[in-house]
């Protein structure tokens, strides 16, 4: 008898827990206001109908509170509803939605410069605080980052002036065996492919050079290492390519093996805030040599011979740091 | 009055002849000192035990970076001249973020020490330079105390004081602390420093790309302007480009007050 | 007003030009000049020849040697400390209680104190404080210069290295071993020694856990449990050897809660806070054996002395006092325990216990003390001082099992002793270190509630 209760208030509760997280908190009216505008500033669609569905879906809205949004939005001309009621953005509405992609891009950049949240949680915790941040906040976010002109992903920070800087490249996807340049962008939305970029540890700033390409996939190798993309995940990264690459290949700090003695060439830009200042701080700039000096029982962290000193790095770190063998 | 020899120590019956001349150890006293010294420099460097024969005093230093953190204070009484030392931090650098590193950048800066004594390993004296070229920026009374000079030997590692003094502009002297070597003649460049017998010509840090250089000679042209006879606008222009822009603000408050 | 504007806006407007890499360039900068410095002032003869501090790291970091010679010091500094520390504090309690106990009663006589006042001072004061000296003082004069020792030696480090990937495991940083180690010492001690951890994030984890690590203070408790009722429950000849094994026990599940909880901090509260690693291993240096010695006792021992005493005379006032105010013929602390029995019931414990814990927060090692004379003072009216002789424990055990006390009443002691807030200096260390009233209050609720909760299943389970 006893178990058969147990069960049935273990699983009540558990249910009432559930609901209570998962429930979808309505959102304020301001905040889907924002939203529809960033999403229609993102996207230049011209077939009326599915702009409504789309919306709807994949922003999560109903239909009631969706049309009510636009109708505020139309009465505070922020967008403009043309013949076939098609909406689109008026110069109020563009400054508005570039106003909250200025915070949210700000606030990334500001959570990799001086926070540890881990970089799968910015997007998300931006998508927050993009709603939430005054423009004195925002003011002095700015000033404490020195006014950067790219987000940690590498897309342009607009200035408060709505000048938004161009991000040169192609996306890697387009690309053929034989070419090369530079990774300057890498898109974090949808999820699932940025969980590729990341677990295959593709860092922003890597020089690549593309190997072969299939109809599905696309082989590249960068800092050393060779990765093998399906093309929808390749889309999402952007190579400026440069056709005179003459530039030593570079490798991570973490391939160099036991022995040898290897030459700092810089710091990845995926290494940012504190550790890349205690970094520099402690000899891993360009030009320095570098080897390993001690092998650790559990492989990880390794010591590394730098300027006189043995510091031990572990391979997060090492990984960051780009050597010419 | 002329006539009086200049004793300012009473007591000195009671206190054993110290090996070292002029060198009157105290315990640690805060009030009625002529000089500040500053004692700065890399972890595991052996700063505290520099500080420890300067001043007798028995602090506890570990073979481990990161172990002093607070601000240790001692005095000592060299020739006729009593001088109290701050003991800062050891630290890697002045430009990063930090806790020790605010602390031991805020004491030089704000400070104002009369000496700020840079201890460095011989050994490892590429990395050590790294805060001394940063300290000279800030401050240009200081002596480079080039500590371990017993190990670098045991490495074959030498190191030409000399040559080390011309290049930074500073007074630089050779120690092993543990075994109180050299501390007579670093407490004699202390002095030199202190009284203005020695004037220094601190190292300016050269290599800056072109660009990087043109834009810290504006802002620190313009600071010089605004804040006649700084010492540091070099500096001060590092931290605003750093984007620290909090900084005017308590140079403010020191100029005033 | 106006200047500094300018010059902010001037500085605003170059960096805009200058792009981001200021900082990165300043330091390049710097060190090309080093470089070029040292490259006239110093010359270098390499010997070929490998020098000592590689060959020996390369034995102590090896695959083959580095776990065992690390476990073995550890072993070798844990079997000095207990084994060490028997001679001195036996020497000790004969001289504090055996010799001067009685004298200081005769003096009271002979000068004609109160009863009142005599109890208060003899039995409350002296004999909690004396008790403290005589078992706390001996071990922590042994392990921390030893502890030390090993430190300016530069061999530490080198245990950070080899441990690295276990704690990084739980998002923790590889000192946090040595943290862990010296809160066995002394926990107020481990926190002020987790500045060692340059790292903000795997400070506070190092900070906040500390507490699980089982310190000197509560040793004594988790013995004399582990003896008087674990022991018994197996034959005569291996009753030493199990209640051994429950202490170990107890200390190991303590560093399995530290991981636990290291894990679901670095996950949950802390994820946020930066997070940046690199250990340097500073090559190794003769340590001053006489002068660390010295400056280990001065700087650590007496202090954590200093602070036993400060807080065990007063607590032993306290508790003599309060067991010996009388309200309409009860004493004060029976209505106190009587209040908290049905808590203590809930947690397998009783009221006199957790009296006892609230009464010993500025020290743990008051904890068995508090127990003892509250349970004699408040059932037997007697001073019962021989309850504090070493090797009384058939006693103690007869007094305990007298007052109800059984195997769940051990176990759930012996948990909660692990599983409580951290003494007062503790708390007052950990807010003096982080600075932040919030990371105080997680480290002092999360072991409580922890300890809370456990005990109440325990409890629950092992009364179906």
């Amino acid at each position: 008898m006893r178990p058969v209760w147990t069960h049935i208030i273990i699983a009540l509760l558990a249910a009432t827990i559930t609901g209570l997280v998962l429930r979808r908190r309505r959102r304020h009216p301001r905040i889907v206001i924002e939203d529809i505008l960033k999403w229609l500033y993102h996207h230049d669609t011209d077939d009326a109908a599915g702009v409504a569905a789309r919306i709807r879906r994949e922003l999560g809205i109903r239909p009631r509170v969706l049309q009510k949004a636009l109708q505020a939005m139309e009465a505070e001309q922020l967008i403009h509803t043309g013949p076939k009621g098609r909406s689109t953005l008026t110069q109020k509405g563009r400054d508005y939605a570039l106003k909250i992609i200025r915070i949210h891009r700000l606030y990334e950049k500001y959570l990799a410069e001086k926070t540890g949240f881990h970089k799968r949680e910015w997007h998300h915790l931006a998508e927050k605080m993009e709603h939430r941040l005054s423009s004195d906040d925002v003011h002095t976010m700015e000033s404490v980052l020195g006014y950067p002109v790219f987000d940690p992903h590498g897309d342009p920070i607009p200035t408060a002036t709505g000048e938004l800087a161009a991000i040169p490249g192609r996306p890697l996807a387009e690309l053929h065996s034989g070419d090369s340049g530079q990774i300057v962008h890498i898109e974090d939305e949808p999820p699932a492919h940025y969980d590729q970029i990341l677990q295959a540890h593709i860092h922003i700033g890597s020089g690549i050079q593309v190997t072969g390409r299939t109809d599905s996939e696309i082989v590249f190798t960068a800092e050393g290492i060779t990765h093998r993309l399906p093309l929808a995940v390749a889309q999402n990264i952007t190579v400026h390519t440069k056709p005179d690459t003459d530039q030593p290949p570079v490798i991570r700090l973490s391939a160099l093996p036991p022995g040898q003695t290897a030459t700092i060439a810089g710091i990845s830009r995926e290494c940012r805030g504190q550790t890349r200042r205690r970094l520099l701080d402690l000899g891993f700039v360009p030009g320095a040599t570098v080897r390993i000096a001690l092998d650790n029982p559990l492989g990880d962290p390794i010591a590394y011979l730098i300027k006189d000193t043995v510091i031990a790095l572990r391979r997060d770190e090492a990984d960051k740091i780009l050597i010419t063998p | 009055m002329t006539g009086e020899p200049l004793h300012t120590t009473h007591d000195c019956a009671s206190c054993p002849q110290a090996t070292m001349a002029h060198l009157q150890k105290l315990g640690v006293e805060t009030r009625g000192f002529d000089f500040v010294v500053a004692l700065a420099g890399n972890p595991n460097t052996g700063k505290s035990t520099v500080f420890n024969a300067l001043t007798g005093l028995k602090q506890h230093t570990g073979n481990w970076p990161g172990k002093t953190v607070t601000r240790a204070e001692g005095a000592f009484v060299f020739k006729d001249k009593k001088f109290k030392i701050i003991d800062l931090p050891g630290t890697y650098s002045l430009l990063s973020t930090s806790k020790d590193e605010e602390v031991a950048r805020n004491f030089l800066l704000f400070g104002r020490p009369d000496v700020t004594v840079i201890v460095a390993d011989a050994t490892r004296l590429e990395r050590n330079l790294n805060l001394a070229l940063q300290i000279l920026e800030i401050t240009d009374r200081a002596v480079l105390c080039v500590n371990l000079m017993d190990e670098a030997r045991r490495h074959g590692i030498r190191v030409d004081l000399r040559a080390l003094a011309r290049r930074l502009g500073v007074p630089v002297v050779g120690t092993s602390a543990r075994y109180l070597q050299g501390i007579p003649e670093l407490l004699e460049a202390i002095y030199d420093v202190a009284t203005g017998k020695v004037r220094c010509k601190p190292h300016r840090i050269q290599s800056l790309p072109p660009h990087i250089e043109k834009a810290v000679r504006t802002l620190s042209q313009k600071i010089e302007q605004q804040f006649p006879g700084l010492p540091n606008s070099r500096w001060i222009a590092f931290r605003l480009l750093e984007g620290e822009t909090g900084i005017i603000e308590a140079l403010k408050n020191q100029m005033s007050g | 007003m106006n200047r500094e504007d300018d010059l902010v806006k001037l500085a605003r407007q170059l960096r805009w030009q200058l792009g981001e890499n200021f900082h990165d360039k300043l330091v390049e900068g710097i060190y090309a000049d080093a470089h070029q410095i040292v490259r006239d002032a110093v010359q270098r003869q390499e010997s070929g020849a490998t020098p000592l501090d590689i060959k020996i790291d390369r034995i102590v970091t090896s695959k083959r040697f580095g776990f065992p010679i690390m476990f073995a010091l550890l072993a070798l500094v844990l079997w000095l400390t207990v084994v060490g520390a028997n001679y001195p504090s036996a020497w000790l309690h004969e001289l504090l209680i055996g010799k001067l106990y009685p004298l200081l009663h005769a003096a009271a006589g002979r000068l004609h104190l109160s009863p009142g006042l005599a109890g208060m001072l003899i039995d409350g004061m002296y004999l909690s404080t004396a008790w403290v000296i005589s078992v706390m003082l001996p071990p922590m004069a042994i392990f921390f210069p030893l502890f030390t020792l090993l430190e300016d030696l530069g061999y530490l480090p080198r245990v950070a290295f080899n441990l690295d990937r276990v704690f990084r495991g739980v998002g923790a940083h590889g000192k946090q071993a040595l943290t862990m180690t010296m809160g066995f010492g002394c926990n107020a001690a481990g926190v002020i020694a987790t500045r060692i951890i340059d790292s903000p994030r795997e400070r506070l984890i190092a900070i906040i856990t500390n507490n699980f690590s089982l310190c000197n203070g509560r040793w004594p408790l988790q013995i004399l449990l582990a003896t008087i009722f674990i022991g018994a429950l197996v034959p005569a000849q291996w009753s030493g050897l199990a209640a051994m094994a429950a202490v170990v026990g107890i200390a190991m599940l303590g560093i399995a809660f530290m991981f636990l909880s290291s894990w679901l901090l670095s996950r949950t509260a802390l994820r946020g806070e930066v997070s940046s690693f690199h250990l340097e291993l500073p090559p190794y240096r003769p340590p001053r054996i006489w002068k660390t010695i010295y400056t280990s006792l001065m700087d650590r021992t007496l202090i954590v002395l200093w602070r036993a005493i400060i807080f065990a005379a007063p607590a032993g006032i306290l508790i003599w006092v309060v067991s010996n105010i009388q309200i309409h013929g009860v004493p004060l602390a029976a209505r106190i325990t009587d209040a908290l029995d049905p808590i203590g019931w809930w947690m397998g414990l009783n009221g006199i216990i957790l009296l006892a814990y609230i009464i010993a927060i500025p020290a743990n090692e008051l904890v068995i003390p508090a127990i003892l004379m509250l349970t004699v003072l408040i059932h037997h009216h007697t001073a019962g001082v021989t309850l504090f002789e070493p090797g009384q424990t058939t006693q103690v055990a007869t007094l305990l099992r007298q007052n109800g006390w059984t195997l769940l009443t051990a176990v759930n002691l012996m948990l909660f002793s692990l599983l409580h807030n951290p003494c007062s200096t503790t708390i007052y260390t950990i807010y003096k270190e982080t600075g932040s009233v919030k990371w105080t209050a997680m480290a002092v609720l999360l072991p409580l509630l922890l300890g809370i909760l456990i005990t109440v299943l325990i409890a629950f389970f092992w009364r179906l």
